[in-house]
């Protein structure tokens, strides 16, 4: 019985996940030739993976929801180099990285603490504001690099991948952003 | 061990990493300064991993972004898209056409070499004599 479950839920799966999949082409295609309604679809299908990975980086509501339509905005335009090789969720989240860094480049210094509703650690409520002062005084290379290391988990290569630098770039990137980071760490010691 | 080692360790810097480093713990255990930097450098990593803003999209932010949408793709590119099809066929059409109506330039080059040229000048102007 139990192996026949299995047997079923394996069949069921991959049958569904297809379906899930030419959906998705059918909203792309229509969506080339103009129709709202499918790219609609596209983006209820993708909003929270893309607000996840914008709250990575902002910590303002009203910024992680700009950044998330200008992605969605950019995926529109330029949907017609989706290749379609790799799943549409790794295109889009390429998209997102990128719209990420643009808006943390335009914005060098974006956030004023007092504006944000900081998470107050366990051990230390200074925390939260002290690792956000620490951030403002990275550049945004650095801030991007160490955020998607550190916080999303991304290896080099995935870093590399979607931000369109090469893994060495992310190497030295990353290497330099720990450094400074570090350098941070010690003059507030000194202090 | 110096402590800029010791921090270049502790950071990840080096390349080395700290895990488990028997000289780096003896290090932290005699040194009240590296061990309030590995502290603090704990509390800093432990920061960027929780750092998210966790945020609901609401049921109207497809609609607010349907309602931002330009013309779809690169207009040119989608202009091209669009107009690949025609243009092939006008060209096909048009080429044909002219393909039926004049000798290739080749075949005229054949009937009229340089020389053949000179020539045929040549005799024109004896004639006009
Ligand atoms: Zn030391």
């Amino acid at each position: 019985m139990r192996a026949d479950l299995g047997t079923l839920t394996l069949a069921i799966l991959p049958s569904e996940a297809g379906e899930r999949q030419a959906e998705e082409r059918r909203w792309i295609t229509a969506s080339l030739d103009g129709d709202r309604d499918a790219f609609a679809e596209l983006v209820r299908r993708y909003q929270q993976r893309v607000f996840r990975l914008a709250g990575r980086f902002f910590r303002r509501p009203e910024d992680v929801e700009e950044v998330a339509q200008e992605t969605f905005l950019t995926a529109w335009r330029k949907l017609h180099t989706y290749a379609g090789k790799a799943p549409f969720e790794h295109w889009l989240t390429r998209v997102c990285t990128r719209c990420c860094y643009a808006r943390l480049r335009q914005r060098p210094d974006p956030e004023p603490l007092q504006s944000i509703d900081l998470p107050v650690a366990p051990g230390d409520p200074t925390a939260g504001v002290e690792l956000e002062r620490l951030l403002a005084r990275l550049k945004p290379a650095d801030r991007m690099v160490l955020l998607l290391l550190d916080g999303e988990g991304w290896s080099t290569a995935e870093i590399a991948e979607r931000t369109g630098w090469t893994r060495t770039n992310v190497k030295v990137r990353a290497h330099r952003a720990r450094a400074r980071l570090r350098r941070l760490v010690e003059e507030d010691l000194e202090r | 061990m110096n402590c800029r080692r010791a921090r270049k360790l502790l950071t990840g810097v080096s390349g080395a990493g700290s895990g488990a480093d028997p000289e780096l713990a003896r290090h932290l255990a005699s040194c009240a300064e590296c061990e309030r930097f590995a502290e603090r450098w704990t509390e800093v990593r432990d920061g960027l991993k929780g750092r998210l803003t966790t945020l609901t999209p609401d049921a109207g932010f497809a609609a607010r972004v349907t309602a931002r949408l330009g013309p779809p793709a690169d207009p040119f590119v989608w202009a091209a898209r669009r107009l690949v099809p025609v243009t092939l066929a006008l060209t096909l059409v048009l080429g044909g056409w002219c393909l039926l109506r004049t000798p290739a330039p080749s075949s005229l080059a054949d009937e009229l070499a340089d020389g053949d040229l000179l020539t045929w000048v040549a005799s024109d102007e004896e004639e006009q004599r």
